[in-house]
């Protein structure tokens, strides 16, 4: 009986040690094989980062080019609408005002053109205000009577002289055809600064009023105001006054 | 568990009593036996005694009364939404709803109808409940009277007022002198009929003229302060005349009508020497108070019903006791306005329609059947407007106001609206006039007010030139005009942010003008001034903060949306924010379907669901008053559904198709004013919009990191969440919500724009 117990703890101790030489040698195995493993993740990521870095790279340079693209296009196609604006102008010049009167119709569209083609050189976020409050029944709203060009000169001006710079810069500009009456109203904030005086120009106002006075004498009105740094200028012709004139002399 | 326990207790309660009581009955059945009970029994079977008991409800006399009130109530509201859509006072409109209800056209018609809703034997009780609206009415007019402005700028008004009653007066007398011999009823002596007619001659109507005053905008002006002026010292003196005439009716003879006056003077001395003092201090005392106790609204109503009561006895007519009593409540404003407001809703909306029908059915147009009769209502309009626009035109002129002031004052002065009916009554009542007379002077009240608007216009427009001039700037003309139309103060302020975050940096070239319009409610006219400035204040406040200038417009308008546009349309503005109304029923389907909303019921709303107009449930999240000024305005609108709108920083803009470009334009304006960071989504067809994506790239180039493209994959509701401000075109605005269904819990504030309509 105790020597059966004695053999019998004696196989037992046998077969735990046996037992832990089997799992230590597992152990090892293991161990080995992770390191074979972790050795194998190494290469494959250093693999997956040259691969990576060469799809970025091809990726960068049409990206680049699509961003140049994107420019030029744009800029193409800000030239080409300007072009078409200009054509349509550069019409009008070389047809319309060699007629000595053109609809009121047809020179507020020349306008709207003209201002189109100066918006080339303003931000598309700055503040241009255009609006035209027409009342298209106007009997002489169809009717050659108003003079070529006549709106270019307070367009001109105010593109030329708005301060651009400042954040708070803008252009108003309004048509207006009511009762016969054709107006313009062009604002724009000026700068502070006292104008710079260039060698040339300066008669532009001069012979825009000189004009004004031979065709349209008594039935105009041209008034310019500044307004703290606001630059005003108002046009107003009655067409029916200037009508009733033209037939009674 | 607890939730079971309570069920558990509701039921056994309610079963194990219901068992109980039905035991009890059943066993008292036998209680019955040999006390000879016969059991109410009849051939017919349970559905005819339903009816036959529906029908003896229905001429029960309460149950009568309550469906006359109803059937009044809903006529005359139509009647006056009718009339409102007209441009007239809705006064107008429910006179002739009770006239259409009587005898004239409802009784000619429709006997049986008629005959079922007004029997004879019902008046009674309309009649009396009327009575009590007219008390409740008049003592609401005399507190809407302010005496003070009489004293300030008494004099030139009350020499036009006098003027104005005593010429047509006179032509009154002089025309009784024609008709008396004809036309007045019998019995009635001739100095009793000719004062009546010279009075019902010369009455104005306060609260109708105040209305049209504030409706058309120059209850500010001077003018306006003269109108209400002799409007009020013509009341005071019509009614104090009408006391004394009343006085001389009864009494039958001028000298024993004496002792009558006399009573009444020495009553009118005893209420402003001793209650008026009285009432005064106990106003002064519960000033500080926020509401009024009831203990001191009995009061009041007592001194009303008391004054009443004491000028009924008199012998001077009831409705001037209540008149006296409104006139000597305490001045305070506050005050005053807190008691008129707990009457004149049930006064106006409940009792006063009654009155008008009451009117309308003594007002037998029927009568009038021969043409020699309408040649005397013609004679009697004549000399009515004759006498009272000539009259006081012409004081108006003598006492050096111009041509234009002085026929608007005729005008306006010739207004009789409900206050002749008023008179009117009464002589019915007394019997000085017969129901011929009656119907003619009815038909005078109607044609006088309803004149009144079109000759205004006429005038206006005649006069037109010497206005325009001055107030047209040229400079103004130019600049970007916003107009912002709020309807609750404290939404206004995301209107005024919204506007400040369009413009910002633009400021010199920008206008900004805030515009509120109220519905008339009732006749408030003293406070519409604190009315205002208490309206404007949190927006008026907010543009300070923002330190932005803002002009503010306030109107009392009957067609808010009507009179927004045409603001907006004259004003020549460029831009129309608002926000949307909330209405009572928001949310729910009944109005969502039938567009009741504050108003009782939208007929309009009504046809274009029928006729397919509009879609049913779709567009009801734009209210009806959103929509006409919609459909009207010429000009771009910006519709704000405001969910407290604080920053500008994160903008969306969805673009469904290529009418939509116009929303780039505020992406610019937001960009370049307050540097938002704006992302579109272009779901437009990308073959034909190269503009949008062209104007999107400039932008982009000009201002980087403030505006990019996005596609619909990348919307969720965490990138909604971070938006503060989505800008939608209304065409595309059901778009939006087609995306996601639920997003309308969720989604930020949104603006809703319309392109403009010209260009």
């Amino acid at each position: 009986m105790y020597i059966s117990s004695v053999s019998f703890l004696i196989i037992l101790i046998l077969g735990l040690v046996s037992v832990i030489i089997y799992l230590y040698i597992r152990l090892k195995d293991s161990e080995k094989k992770k390191k074979e493993f972790e050795g194998r993740i190494q290469v494959m990521r250093n693999g997956a980062d040259s691969i990576h870095l060469d799809t970025i790279e091809t990726v960068l340079n049409p990206h680049l080019f699509k961003n140049i693209l994107n420019s030029v296009q744009s800029h193409a196609y800000q030239t080409y609408f300007a072009l078409d604006k200009l054509a349509n102008i550069l019409d009008y010049i070389l047809y319309e005002s060699k007629n000595k009167f053109v609809t009121p119709k047809e020179e507020i569209e020349f306008a709207k053109d003209l201002i189109e083609v100066n918006k080339i050189k303003l931000s598309p976020l700055f503040e241009l205000t255009v609006k035209t409050k027409i009342d298209e029944t106007s009997s002489l709203y169809s009717q050659k009577i108003l003079a070529p060009l006549i709106s270019i000169d307070l367009i001109e001006n105010a593109f030329k002289h708005a301060d651009l710079q400042s954040p708070d810069a803008y252009i108003s500009i309004v048509f207006e055809f009511k009762d016969n009456v054709f107006s313009l109203i062009v604002s724009n904030k000026i700068s502070p600064k006292m104008s710079l005086k260039k060698e040339k120009g300066g008669i532009g106002a001069i012979s825009f009023e000189q004009r004004l006075n031979i065709l349209y004498k008594g039935c105009f009105d041209l008034e310019r105001l500044i307004d703290d740094d606001a630059f005003i200028a108002r046009l107003k012709i009655d067409l029916n006054e200037y009508k009733t004139k033209m037939f009674n002399s | 568990m607890k939730k079971f326990k309570n069920s558990l207790f509701y039921i056994l309660i309610i079963g194990g009593f219901s068992t109980l009581m039905y035991w009890i009955l059943c066993v008292g059945k036998h209680l019955e036996d040999g006390r000879g009970i016969i059991v109410n029994s009849s051939k017919k079977n349970a559905l005819q005694e339903f009816g036959d008991s529906l029908l003896g409800n229905l001429n029960h006399s309460i149950g009568l009364l309550l469906l006359q009130i109803i059937t009044i109530i809903i006529v005359a509201r139509a009647f006056g939404w009718v009339f409102k859509k007209m441009g007239q006072p809705m006064v107008i409109g429910e006179i002739l709803a009770g006239i259409v209800l009587g005898p004239s056209l409802l009784g000619l018609s429709f006997p049986d109808v008629s005959a079922f809703l007004f029997p004879p034997q019902s008046l009674g009780n309309l009649q009396i409940l009327s009575q009590i609206g007219l008390i409740l009415f008049m003592f609401v007019i005399g507190m809407e009277l302010n005496l003070k402005v009489l004293r300030n700028k008494a004099h030139e008004a009350v020499v036009i007022s006098h003027a104005s009653i005593i010429v047509p007066f006179a032509a009154g007398l002089g025309l009784a002198y024609f008709i008396y011999a004809s036309h007045a009823p019998e019995h009635v002596e001739f100095a009793s009929f000719a004062l009546f007619i010279g009075i019902s001659m010369s009455i104005t109507a306060f609260p109708v003229l105040a209305r049209i005053i504030q409706e058309r905008g120059i209850h500010k002006t001077k003018l306006g302060a003269i109108v209400i002026t002799c409007a009020a010292a013509d009341d005071i003196t019509a009614w104090c005349i009408l006391a004394v005439v009343i006085a001389i009716v009864k009494a039958g003879s001028f000298v024993s009508s004496l002792y009558t006056i006399a009573l009444a003077v020495g009553y009118v001395i005893f209420m402003i020497k001793l209650v008026r003092p009285f009432l005064k201090r106990i106003g002064e005392l519960s000033q500080t108070e926020k509401h009024l106790s009831k203990t001191l609204v009995a009061l009041f109503f007592l001194v009303l019903l008391i004054s009443s009561f004491i000028t009924e006895t008199i012998g001077i007519h009831a409705l001037f006791g209540a008149f006296m009593a409104g006139t000597i409540m305490p001045d305070n404003m506050r005050f005053r306005n807190l008691f008129v407001e707990k009457i004149e809703d049930i006064a106006l909306v409940l009792f006063l329609p009654l009155f008008f029908v009451i009117s309308g059915l003594r007002t037998e147009i029927g009568l009038l059947n021969d043409p020699s009769l309408w040649r005397i209502t013609g004679l009697i309009i004549l000399v009515a407007v004759s006498g009272k626009f000539i009259g006081s035109a012409l004081a108006a002129k003598f006492v050096g106001q111009n041509w234009k002031d002085s026929l608007t004052i005729g005008t306006l002065m010739n207004t009789r609206g409900l206050m002749e009916l008023v008179v009117l009554n009464i002589g019915y009542d007394l019997g000085v006039l017969n129901a011929e007379i009656f119907a003619m002077m009815v038909i005078m009240a109607l044609v006088t007010t309803f004149m009144t608007g079109p000759i205004l216009n006429l005038i206006n427009r005649l006069f037109k030139k010497d206005e325009e001039a001055v107030n047209e700037k040229m400079y103004d003309l130019a600049r970007y005009k916003l107009l912002l139309f709020f309807r609750n103060p404290k939404k206004g302020t995301a209107l005024v942010r919204l506007a400040n975050a369009l413009s910002k940096k633009v400021d010199d070239n920008t206008s900004i003008t805030a515009i509120h319009l109220t519905v008339p409610t009732g006749l408030h006219h003293i406070d519409a001034d604190i009315y205002e400035k208490e309206n404007f204040a949190p927006v008026i406040a907010e543009a300070h903060s923002l330190n932005r200038k803002i002009i503010s417009l306030f109107k009392i308008s009957n067609d808010i949306g009507a009179d927004v546009t045409d603001v907006a349309n004259r004003g020549e503005y460029d831009l129309l924010l608002m926000n949307l109304e909330e209405s009572i029923f928001d949310g729910s389907v009944l109005g969502r379907v039938l567009g009741f909303t504050t108003q009782i019921i939208n007929p309009e709303k009504l046809i274009n669901t029928m006729t397919g107009k509009e879609k049913l449930i779709e567009n009801s999240l734009i209210d009806n008053n959103t929509r006409v000024i919609l459909a009207k305005a010429k000009i771009p609108v910006g519709i704000l559904i405001d969910k407290d709108l604080q920053k500008f920083e994160n903008i969306f803009i969805p673009l469904f198709s290529e009418n939509d470009e116009f929303l780039i334009f505020y992406a610019q304006k937001l960009i370049h004013n307050i540097g938002s960071q704006v992302s579109v989504l272009d779901q437009a067809d990308k073959a034909k919009n190269q503009i949008i994506k062209e104007k999107i790239r400039l932008i982009e180039h000009n201002a980087p990191n403030h505006i990019r493209s996005i596609s619909k994959e990348y919307i969720n509701e965490e990138f909604l969440h971070q938006q503060d401000l989505i800008i939608i075109s209304l065409e595309n605005f059901d778009k939006l919500f087609q995306l996601q269904k639920d997003w309308l819990e969720k989604v930020p504030s949104v603006l809703i724009c319309t392109p403009d309509k010209i260009s």
